[in-house]
């Protein structure tokens, strides 16, 4: 009756707002990816032209997949590393658990333009630890092996990214109950047993959440690898963006975002896949 | 006894990553407010005198304050529009049992897990497809497209913790559905919802890429910051980027005090 | 209050989905009566009463009050008051605001609502309470809140979900009579659902006992205690010594019914045949002990030995096993004689015991 359909009138608004401003748009490109360029604007057409200039230009691909690569690395370094500090969080810093969240927070809120741009203060070559080093007369020169590479792009993005791999593992961790904890203590497990066989298992969405977000927003970054990357750490978002910038061929910059898209797609398909096979714990 | 003692004291290897990690998580805001004083125009350790005369010459830029009347502008409109749609969403989310719903509550979240490049040229597309001029318009728009999303996230955790029956008892108690809406829920909800709109502001007033793509001749802060980093160092950016540092830590501190932060996750 | 306020419940039947919660229910609830809705939990017992409130919709069937249809009325304008099973006080508001809502929300004037409220919070013994907020209150006080809260609004009919069932024992003893003297004193007719036996014994004028959805038995506590009309019921109100046998011959007077080689003689009923399964319900109060045997002779002799010894106050209870397979439950009022001097008080003991055959009741299975 009247009841019934409460639902559909509480979503309406942001149905509408989805159709007209997230999918017609996502839609939109794609159709603007089969299109060409023409000195005069775009040619209205249907071409698979752009997907095959991806492929021969190896430049196109090498950038997608190192940029793949530097997303895969940082979300495997960011859930590795916040897995002990959600852990320690959740179960060990009873009092200072809030302090801890609150600085996470503030970090995860606090401008990310601003974060990267710190980070290059931090490691460009007359950054703060060279600056450090040189003072406390550590070294003579400057070391070189973070700067502008791929190596300061990861670095960067794992101190970027680390708050959204915390957060999600440790309300997945939260959500087991110290009575689980105990109990198996009490079966006669020891505390890796209890870690490997209890809390790794039931914590799997929180890590997996952690990962897929870091995965994607790292592969997608567009302004860390053009402030501390150099040369080296040129990933695909400064690509795509010129195609909507200097180079003017929409069309194309389309089909590179589709098809980055469908590789980052895959990526975290594989991943759900192979957490799902290995079974933690089981 | 003295294992109890040995224990307190015994820094573990957890704590070491722990320590590591909220250091490097602070240290980049700590390096930017601190140089944000420095008397030279660049960074360098150790550092070298004190001056306000950096924030003089922000806080006296045209171009500076234009841009945050628009950031605060975009970042309340924002924090509306967005609020409205996801807790109306959140509300048939959490209260109904309908077809699809599993489907549909992923769905919604898309637009946060999208790369936010991707999104922003879409959009881009979308408004010249359609012939619609760039303007702080259609960066709210953009903007409140990846906000609701965490406001529907929230929100349903908050509503999920609602008993219901206490707005059923003002219902019983001859309240109509405004009437409930207005006396029962809205009050009990109202520090969630003052906790979403500092955190929808917030990440309004820090978003950067979307808004690269669909911004018109006007600015809003990350887009200056931006321009500023990419004409080289000057050191009123670290006066900029502690002032949106400020701001943003000042949203999360009244998230906190309205609504317990542990709560939202 | 009019004397016809009748409250009638037709045919009704509330399905979600494949569960059917309420079936084919039928009752009428006369003026100030308090009849309590009792059975295990998710009968429909809640269902039914939100059915009754307006917050849910019968897939078919009527409500009734005083002959008028209610089912399309939305819960705000019913006439009939809910007291809901968490109390669901509003948080954020204060004693005095909970409990003057529904006066605030009809306009009343200020003075008027002031007195009203004052009255509510005598009747419970909560003055001096009207600025605290629920969360600074006991759960026994928090129930009466929300008692008076609905109270107030002299509902036609007052709907009672499980409203103790979140205090403890003692708190929930004292409020069962406290419950029960406002209901008396202000003459309303209250409609309580509990799953509590014991609780309904105590309160209703008369229980109305449901099982998945439907009825099973409705009557006044002493009929259904005295006369349950199933197994069901005979298991559900009070304490019974269930057995599981078969029926052995049909004598002119009684039926002889074999429980594992045991011999049970009942009254006759005209429904079973030789061979019928059927289960027999004695209540342990009605089976004696003999302590002296003569040549008397009873209907049921058995001979048992004591495994268990409870001692309740005023009443004890034995467990006494009569073969590897049966078991009965006896209880006795505790009174000095038997206490001390006669033997068979001891775990171990032999125990001579007797029943009636028109203290078992017989179902067919
Ligand atoms: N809103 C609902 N949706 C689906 N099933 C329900 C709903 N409410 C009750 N039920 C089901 O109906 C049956 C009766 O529930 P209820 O009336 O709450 O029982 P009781 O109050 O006697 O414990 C239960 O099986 C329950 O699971
Ligand atoms: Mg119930």
């Amino acid at each position: 009756m009247k009841k019934r359909n409460k639902h559909i009138y509480l979503l309406s608004p942001l149905y509408i707002y989805l159709i007209l401003f997230f999918f017609a748009p996502i839609f939109i490109l794609f159709i603007y990816s089969f299109w060409l360029k023409s000195s005069s604007g775009f040619i209205h057409t249907f071409t698979l032209q752009n997907y095959i200039k991806i492929f021969s230009n190896p430049l196109y691909l090498t950038v997608i997949r190192n940029s793949i690569l530097i997303g895969l690395v940082t979300a495997v370094i960011c859930v590795l590393a916040s897995y002990p500090v959600a852990y320690a969080i959740a179960f060990k810093y009873k009092k200072l658990q809030d302090v801890i969240l609150y600085i996470i927070l503030i970090s995860l809120f606090s401008s990310y333009l601003v974060r990267v741009y710190a980070w290059r203060i931090i490691l460009g070559r007359y950054g703060l630890i060279n600056q450090i080093l040189i003072y406390l007369k550590l070294i003579k020169e400057p070391l070189t092996f973070f700067l502008y590479s791929p190596t300061s792009v990861i670095i960067t993005l794992v101190f970027i990214l680390i708050p959204f791999t915390i957060l999600p593992i440790y309300s997945s961790l939260t959500n087991i109950s110290i009575d689980l904890h105990e109990a198996a203590a009490d079966l006669g497990a020891n505390k890796f047993k209890t870690f490997f066989k209890v809390t790794l298992p039931l914590s799997k969405s929180g890590v997996t959440s952690g990962f897929i977000f870091s995965f994607v927003l790292a592969t997608g970054d567009y302004v860390t690898p053009q402030l501390v990357g150099g040369t080296q750490g040129l990933m695909i978002g400064r690509i795509i963006s010129d195609q909507f910038g200097m180079a003017f061929n929409w069309p194309f910059g389309s089909s590179l975002a589709y098809f980055t898209l469908f590789l980052i797609v895959l990526t975290v398909n594989l991943f759900i896949w192979i957490v799902k096979i290995l079974k933690i714990g089981r | 006894m003295n294992k109890i003692v040995n224990r307190r004291f015994k820094i573990s290897f957890l704590d070491i990553i722990n320590i590591f990690v909220i250091i490097f998580l602070m240290l980049p805001i700590m390096v930017i407010i601190l140089y944000s004083f420095s008397s030279t125009s660049t960074t360098v350790f150790p550092l070298e005198g004190f001056t306000m005369k950096w924030y003089k010459e922000v806080l006296e830029n045209r171009l500076f304050i234009s841009a945050l009347k628009n950031s605060v502008y975009v970042g309340i409109l924002v924090s509306l529009i967005s609020i409205i749609i996801g807790t109306l969403a959140s509300f048939a989310l959490t209260r109904y049992r309908f077809k699809f719903k599993n489907i549909i509550s992923t769905t919604v979240l898309f637009p946060m897990t999208i790369p936010a490049i991707i999104l922003g040229i879409s959009l881009l597309s979308f408004f010249s497809y359609l012939e619609i001029p760039l303007s702080l318009l259609t960066v709210i728009i953009s903007h409140a497209l990846f906000c609701i999303p965490f406001v529907i996230l929230i929100m349903n955790s908050q509503l999920i913790g609602f008993d219901v029956s206490v707005e059923e008892a003002a219902m019983d108690l001859g309240a109509n559905a405004i009437q409930a809406f207005r006396y029962v829920i809205f009050p009990i909800i109202r520090p969630s919802l003052v906790g979403v709109m500092m955190i929808t502001f917030a990440l309004s007033f820090d978003e950067f890429l979307i808004t690269f793509f669909v911004i018109g001749r006007q600015n809003t802060l990350p887009i200056i910051i931006w321009g500023m980093l990419r004409r080289g160092v000057s050191p009123t950016i670290n006066v900029i980027s502690t002032l949106v540092l400020v701001i943003s830590m000042t949203l999360i501190l009244i998230v906190n005090r309205y609504a317990k932060i542990k709560t939202f996750m | 209050m009019s004397s016809e306020n009748e409250l009638l419940i037709e045919n009704t039947y509330k399905n979600f989905g494949n569960v059917s919660a309420v079936k084919n229910f039928n009752l009428k609830v006369e003026d100030n009566e308090f009849v309590t809705l009792l059975g295990p939990s998710g009968c429909g017992k809640t269902t039914l009463l939100r059915i009754i409130a307006g917050f849910e919709i019968p897939d078919s069937g009527d409500v009734l009050l005083n002959g008028k249809s209610i089912v399309n009325i939305p819960p705000y304008k019913r006439p009939l008051n809910m007291v809901f099973q968490r109390y669901a006080l509003f948080p954020h508001m204060t004693v005095y605001e909970n409990i003057a809502f529904s006066q605030f929300l009809k306009k009343k004037p200020k003075e008027e609502i002031k007195n009203k409220v004052k009255k509510m919070l005598e009747l419970v013994q909560l003055e001096g309470f009207e600025k605290r907020k629920p969360d600074q209150l006991s759960g026994g006080q928090c129930q009466r809140v929300a008692l008076v809260r609905a109270l107030i609004n002299e509902p036609k009919v007052l709907l009672l979900d499980e409203p103790l069932g979140a205090l403890d024992l003692k708190i929930r003893k004292d409020m069962q009579i406290e419950i029960k003297n406002i209901q008396e004193r202000l003459k309303m007719t209250f409609i309580y659902v509990t799953h509590d036996q014991e609780e309904a014994m105590v309160m209703s004028d008369r229980i109305v006992l449901m099982r998945n959805g439907e009825i099973i038995q409705i009557g006044k506590p002493k009929e259904i205690y005295n006369y349950p009309n199933s197994i069901f019921s005979a298991k559900f109100i009070g304490e019974n010594n269930i057995l599981d046998g078969e029926v052995l011959e049909i004598k002119n007077d009684h039926l002889v019914i074999d429980i594992n080689g045991l011999n049970i003689l009942t009254n006759k009923t005209s429904n079973v045949k030789i061979r019928d399964k059927v289960f027999l319900a004695i209540r342990p109060e009605k089976i004696k002990r003999i302590y002296t045997i003569e040549n008397k002779s009873f209907d049921n002799h058995i001979v048992g030995k004591i495994e268990k010894i409870v001692f309740f106050g005023s009443t004890i209870k034995y467990y006494v096993s009569i073969s590897e397979e049966i078991f009965l439950v006896i209880e006795e009022k505790v009174a000095e004689e038997n206490n001390k001097h006669v033997k068979g008080n001891n775990i171990g003991d032999e125990v001579n015991l007797r029943f009636s055959k028109e203290d078992v009741d017989i179902f067919l299975k």
